[in-house]
Formats: structure tokens, sequence, C-alpha cells
């Protein structure tokens, strides 16, 4: 134990010591600050003709308590695996792992100190929300301030997640097809199909809720809807059956008073009972994982890679002496002399940062970005462009072909501080440049993926849905390149996009459906406004490689 | 050709400097930049090659204020920073492609220097495999073909010869040699034998100063007839360690050979030898002179 003790202490305080950690924990604080002030709000929607109407609980300790709770369990849920991810990782970058190997540390010990590390980084997060909470109680809230009543939910409701979370995490990570951006792409969809079980709830008073039902509860609803219904009840009598609704709401409100109540035991085994499968996770990570895995790609990548190699070269070497090891002296050697440095081509740099932006993905990848490409073209030469196939075509190939060039562009401002280019190119000609070439590399690929699709549109006279492929082909390298050159890693940009993506396009939320799948959004003018946000990203971007130059 | 620095101070925390009021002239030929851990070589180096920016002073390239104008030296620059990446997924010739678009290399120029510079670091077997199927070694020698590779008028290369074998040593040492007779080479290292081997000139820098800046035979002379070895019982060892800078330690089967240095005779049977740069580095170093 001693020995998994200090694996997690050495990993936590490298943590803690981080940047990163700040800005998250102020994040963290300010939501603090939301679940008091109603931002964040925890309520239960009723159908009222068109609309929805909430009814939520007066901000009393107690039941700002439950909303505390529960924003730490989906901050941990949805956040916490991509800032818990990366502990691995970071022995990796570092070289302690080959430290580490050379131990007699056995493998679950190793782990078992990774997994306390990250629930550590979650009772970080969750202790800053609780003090947030109270801090803010105190100044927003209603009714006395009972700092037990405000910080017990959040660790009760959320900490067991936080193992849970931290489990996964590190199984992820020991996977090596899930250690990169398509684990963090799987998690998104795990961590939302997690909470599907909710629906069994649904039309159930709690003390009718099977005990299965309850065990699947991820985020605590069910302990909120226990604990809040009686309040509820007494406000609306016919709103049984309703589990919570969680986040930011809009529509009419009408209010119920919690005061707080003795928790039920099974609240508290429910949560501590996430403890088994967390404890599971890190037994089954011991098996995949490997104290020092090979640095060499996948065999079955690199012909497929190699196609990539057909984009223009920057420039061809002619010598032909490559079947020989002699040492030619170096004495003897006439070197070319350089006349001209200044033959700067701002379009060989694309295509030399495109031709590395494609490279290294798996064989699959290429596969499914031709399939993009090809299946559109088809519905043009077979059936031809029907109303019902240019539908099919808009809500279910549109969407995913602007998700699967995350792989690609999640590389879009992190790449040179990833390979420890940087200096090379922050002492190049043209530094800035350079990022706007990256960036363009993003735009040529969003492009080629739904060029499939943009000529399906075309042909078939579908303006709106043009201007909402532009707006998507130029807003995610520009959320890339931006997300990547302030947080200098993938997953924020991953986790972001990916959010975006899946209420906008996914769901055909409106206002987030920044590439025009549903007719509503290209009427309102969505893809425009976010083809104008791609504009500030990208500055963003440029901006933070203007102030690297001034180090 | 010229490269002129003038009370070049880099500050990183309050009471922390990286290097603090450095003026020194670099001309044509290579000069030796040597120092402990720490002394500031790095950060010297980051300036000069723009990619840190000074807290005081500035620098000029031919006259010109880089620190202004980063652009004046950036197209005439090539770089071997201390902690060389490169991207894992590229052969080795496509990396260098890369690296030519950015240093503004025009197609039929950057496709001569390649094949050069892959010669000249002897990796014409694994041009076309990936890099990250490299050695450290091989690594190495690939960030010496990207300093190389726009012919520079300045080249900035720190601790080049990490990894490498002494063959590979040995011939990094001929090329930066052959190179330097028409441009300016800032050759930052631990291991001073490669200065003395290839540097016209030395900058010594301590805690962030420069101790001194002259001609590597000046900078012997600081030692010369003060250089003695003898051999001694091994219980010696630790007096003449406490009365003189011992330079290096023997074990023999008869006692111990010491290198010592001294104004006078150490002991009856010590004998004076030539000085080298090593000598002189770490009575340096010890004994900080008057610059």
């Amino acid at each position: 134990m001693r020995r998994a003790y200090h694996v997690a202490r050495a990993d936590f305080l490298q943590r803690v010591r981080s940047r990163r950690l700040i800005v998250v924990l102020a994040i963290v604080a300010f939501f603090g600050y939301l679940v008091n002030v109603g931002q964040i709000e925890l309520a239960y929607q009723i159908g009222d003709g068109d609309s929805l109407k909430n009814i939520q609980g007066t901000n009393t300790a107690a039941f700002v308590g439950l909303k505390a709770g529960m924003t730490g369990s989906m901050v941990l849920l949805f956040a916490g695996f991509y800032l818990m991810k990366g502990t691995l990782n970071r022995d990796r970058v570092h070289d302690v792992d080959r430290l580490v190997a050379s131990t007699a540390v056995p493998n679950r010990t190793y782990l078992l100190g990774k997994w306390v590390s990250n629930i550590g980084l979650g009772v970080v997060v969750l202790v800053t929300l609780a003090l947030a909470t109270v801090i803010n109680h105190a100044v927003h809230g209603v009714g006395p301030t009972k700092p037990l009543a405000l910080v017990g939910p959040v660790f009760v409701l959320a900490l067991p997640l936080s193992a849970l979370v931290g489990a996964v995490a590190l199984l992820f990570e020991t996977v090596d097809r899930l250690s990169g951006t398509l684990g963090n792409i799987g998690y998104f969809f795990l961590a939302t199909f997690a909470l599907a079980g909710l629906q069994s709830a649904e039309g159930r008073l709690p003390s009718e809720l099977p005990f299965w039902v309850k065990s699947v509860d991820i985020m605590g609803h069910l302990a909120v809807y226990t604990l809040t219904a009686d309040a509820l009840l007494a406000v609306v009598p016919d709103a049984s059956g309703i589990l919570p609704s969680f986040g930011t709401l809009s529509g009419e409100t009408q209010m119920f008073r919690y005061d707080g109540r003795p928790w039920p035991l099974w609240i508290y085994i429910q949560r501590a009972g996430l403890l088994l499968p967390a404890v599971i996770t890190i037994l089954v990570a011991t098996i995949p994982f490997t104290r020092r895995p090979s640095d060499t790609g996948s065999e079955d990548s690199r012909w497929l890679s190699r196609l990539t190699t057909l984009l223009p070269a920057v420039g061809h070497s002619t010598d032909t002496n490559e079947d020989t090891s002699d040492r030619v002296p170096v004495d003897s050697m006439s070197l070319t002399n350089v006349e001209k440095r200044e033959t700067w081509n701002f379009w060989r740099l694309v295509a030399a940062e495109t031709r590395l932006t494609v490279r290294g993905q798996q064989w699959w990848w290429y596969i499914g970005a031709a399939a993009f490409v090809v299946a559109p073209v088809s519905i043009l030469v077979g059936a031809g462009a029907s109303t019902r196939s240019l539908e099919l075509a808009r809500r279910v190939l549109l969407p995913l072909a602007f998700v699967w060039p995350i792989f690609i562009w999640s590389e879009l401002g992190v790449r040179v501080t990833k390979h420890r280019v940087a200096d090379l190119v922050l002492s190049s000609n043209h530094p800035v440049k350079q990022l706007v070439a990256e960036w363009f590399a993003g735009v040529i690929v969003a492009a080629g993926v739904s060029s499939g699709l943009l000529t399906l549109f075309a042909l078939s006279n579908q303006t709106g849905t043009l201007v909402g492929i532009a707006s998507g082909v130029l807003f995610a390298p520009s959320l890339a390149v931006a997300m990547g050159m302030w947080s200098r890693s993938s997953w924020l940009f991953e986790m972001s996009y990916l959010l975006v993506w899946y209420i906008g396009p996914l769901n055909g939320a409106t206002p987030m459906d920044f590439i025009g799948t549903t007719a509503g959004s290209v009427e309102s003018g969505v893809p425009i406004v976010f083809t104008g946000l791609s504009v500030i990203l990208l500055g963003a971007g440029l901006a933070r490689r203007t102030i690297e130059l001034r180090r | 050709m010229k490269l002129s620095v003038e009370d070049l101070g880099k500050q990183y925390g309050e009471d922390t400097w990286g290097i603090r009021d450095i003026s020194l002239e670099l001309d044509v030929g290579i000069h030796g930049l040597l120092g402990p851990n720490g002394a500031g070589k790095s950060t010297l180096m980051g300036i000069l090659s723009t990619v840190i920016k000074p807290t005081t002073g500035t620098a000029y390239w031919n006259g010109t204020d880089i620190i202004e104008s980063p652009e004046v030296v950036r197209s005439v620059l090539g770089y071997l920073p201390q902690e060389f990446g490169a991207y894992p997924d590229l052969t080795l010739e496509e990396f260098l492609e890369y690296v030519a678009a950015l240093r503004g290399l025009d197609k039929e120029t950057a496709s001569a220097r390649i094949g050069e510079m892959i010669t000249l670091t002897n990796l014409r077997d694994v041009r076309d495999r990936k890099i990250k199927t490299f050695s450290g070694g091989m690594r190495q020698r690939v960030g010496i073909a990207q300093a190389l590779l726009n012919d520079p008028d300045l080249l900035i290369v720190d601790e080049p010869t990490v990894g490498l074998d002494p063959e590979e040593r040995v011939r990094l040492r001929s090329a930066l040699a052959n190179t330097a007779t028409d441009r300016i080479v800032l050759l930052s290292t631990h291991i001073v034998p490669d200065v003395e081997a290839t540097a016209n000139k030395l900058a010594v820098l301590e805690n962030g100063q420069l101790v001194t800046h002259e001609t590597v035979d000046h900078f012997i002379q600081r030692v010369s007839e003060r250089v003695y070895e003898c051999l001694v019982p091994r219980s010696d060892v630790p007096q003449l360690r406490e009365q003189y800078q011992v330079c290096s330690t023997v074990q023999r089967s008869d006692g111990v050979k010491v290198r010592l240095i001294a104004e006078t005779r150490p002991i009856e049977t010590a004998e004076q030898v030539p000085a080298t740069l090593e000598d002189a580095y770490l009575d340096t170093v010890d004994h900080p002179a008057e610059v």
C-alpha cells in the first residue's frame, strides 16, 4: 500500500501544480455561483400546451445542496473523464514509466495508485464546488446557510462517481485503441447512454422504483427525486412520476420549497455501490496494461497511410544512392549553396501540413472517409436525388460526416507542442502563417470528407444546406485551433465539439445546429452565426501564437 | 556577418534570472558555449534563435535589431534546440521536406539539400523510414540535418552530439568545422573536447552571466604552466582536493594519478604538463575571472 500511496502522491502533486487545473477549478467555482443564482436549475418539467412549465425549488440550503450535488456529478461524468485521463500518458511523456517498469511495483499497485490520484483530482474539484456553493449561498441563497446541507450532497452524490469515472479513464488509457480520440468519442457516448436507464423510472413514484432501476442511477437523479417528491407533490399533486431535469432551463416557473429531510439508507448504499464497478474496472485494466508500450504504429495502417504520400511533395530528393551504407567522407562532400531563402510559398506549406494532418490514422478511418464521399454520389447516380434521399443525407450522413474528421481536427493547434516541434516552428520564417496553413489543412480535410455531400446538395439546389456545410467546414477546424492552442491538449476541443455536435446537428437543437441539418437552423441564420464565430476562434488561435512569439 | 548582443537579460521569476547583462560579439567561425547546468546557455540560444523574448537588452544581426525584427535572423537561421522533436509518422525525407517548406527553400534547392543532408548525417539507409522507428542517436542526426538544411548563415546548435556514438561525434565535428568557414556557428555543449576540437572562440557562462569570451588558445593560456600531474597514495587525494583545483584522477595499482592546477609545484614528484581546454574551463568556473 505504501507503494500505491507514493505512486498516487507523486501523480497528484504533478497534477495540482499545473496551470490547467487552476482554470478548471475557476470554472467549477463559477458553477458554484450559477447553482445559487438559478442559472443552473433543477426542476420538474410539466407539459403545458405547447410549452413546458418548470416546477423548481426555492434556493434553500437543502435544495441548493442537491443542485450542487447534481452539478458535481455532471461535471465529473462528462468532463471528469477528460480531466483524469492522461495519468499514464504523463508518465510516458516524462519517461517515468521506464523508471517504474524497472522496479518491482506490481501492475495492480501502480494502477491502484493512479486510480487514487484520479479520485484525488475529483475530490479537489468537489471541494472547490462545495466551497463556492457555501460562499455563494451566503450571498445569494434563501434562508440560513447550512454548510452540511450544502456540502453533503456534493460528496454523497458525486464522490462515488468520481471513483467510477477515474477507473474508466484509467481503463481507456490502458487499451491502446481507446487511449486517443476514439476513446474520447466513445466515452462521450458511453456517458450519454449511461443516463438512458433513467427512462425506466418515468411514471413511477419513488416508493415504486425497483432496485435495479435505482442501482443504475449514475448521477443521482433518483436520489433527488426521492428526496424532493413530497415537497413537489404538495404544490403540484399531479406531478407524480416525473423525473427532475437538470441544466439551464427556460419557460414558465412555479416554486416549491424543500428544506431537507433524512436521506433514505438506500441512497448511501447505491452511491457506495458505484465503487464495485470501479474496482472491477481497475482489475480489468490490469489485463491490457503494458508498462512500456511499443512506440511503433500498427502494421495494418501502414499501407493506407502510404496513400497520403500521393499528396504533392514539397521538394523531392533526386539522390538515388539509397542502397549503400558506406559513409561518405565529410571532407569530400560538396554541398549546394542556398542562394534564396525567401521563396516561401503558403500553398506548399498547406500541402505539407495537409499531408502531415492525414498521416498516421487507422485503416478504418480512411475507409470511412471514402465512404462519406462515395455514398452521396451513389445516391445521385443511383435512385436520383429524391426528397426522401436528400432528407436522409441531411439528417444522417451530414452529421456523421462532421464528426468523422474529429480524429484529424483534434491534432490542430496541439501537434507542434505534442511532438516538441514548437521551437522549430517559432524560429521559422513565418510562424503565424504556419498556424494558418495548419488550420487550412483542417478545412481541406473537412471539405474533402463532405465533398460528396456538397456535390449532392449543390446539384439538388439545396443552397441552405450548402451554407451549413460551409459553416461546418470552417467552424470545426477553427474551434480545434483555438482550443488546441490555448489548452495545449486535444481533450477540450473533443469534449466541447462533441457536445455542440450532439446537441445541434445530431439532436436537431436549432441554436447549435451549425451545419444546417434542420430547416429552422438555416432559416434563422445559425450557420452564418457559426461562420462568424469561426473567424473569432481562428483569431483567438492566432493571437495565442503571437503571444508565444513574445514569451 | 556579425551577431552582437547588448546587455541581454531574461527574467523568469521575481528573483530568478536565466541570463543577465550579457554582451558579446560573434563573427564568422565556431563559438563554443560552455557552462555548468543552469548557467543560461539554452536561454541565450533561445533568445538568439528568436524563440524566447529577452527581458532586457537586445541583439543585432548585421546591425538590425532581431528582437524588433526577428524575421531578419529567422530567414538565415539553422537551429537545433536542446529538446528536439520531429513528427513520428513522417519519414525522414518527408520531415525534411516539411522543414524546407518552413524555411522557405524552393523545390529544387530543397531537393538537393535534403539528399546532401541525409548523406552528411549518414541516414541514407533510413530515409524512407518513419521517424518513430529511429533510435535516439538517429533522431539527433535528424535534428542536425534539419538545422543545416537551409545552409544557414547563423547556425545555433544546442548539445548536438548528445546520444551520438564516438564515430558520429567526430563526423559531426568535421561537418561543423567545414561549414563554419563562411558563417557563424554557436555550439553549446557539456562535452569540452567537442569545443576544443572545433571552436575558434569560446564563451563561458556561469550563473547566467558571461564569464569570458575569447579565443580557445587564449583561454587555455590562462592555466598554462600551472597544470601538474602526480602519482600519490589514495589517502592523499582528499587533501589535494582541498588545496588545489583537481581536474581528474585516475586509479592505478600503485596509487592515484592526479591532474591538478597549482600556482607552484604542489609536491616534489609532480610534473608540469600541457594545459587543455578542460583544465582552463574547470579553473574558470570555479574561480570566475574578471571580464
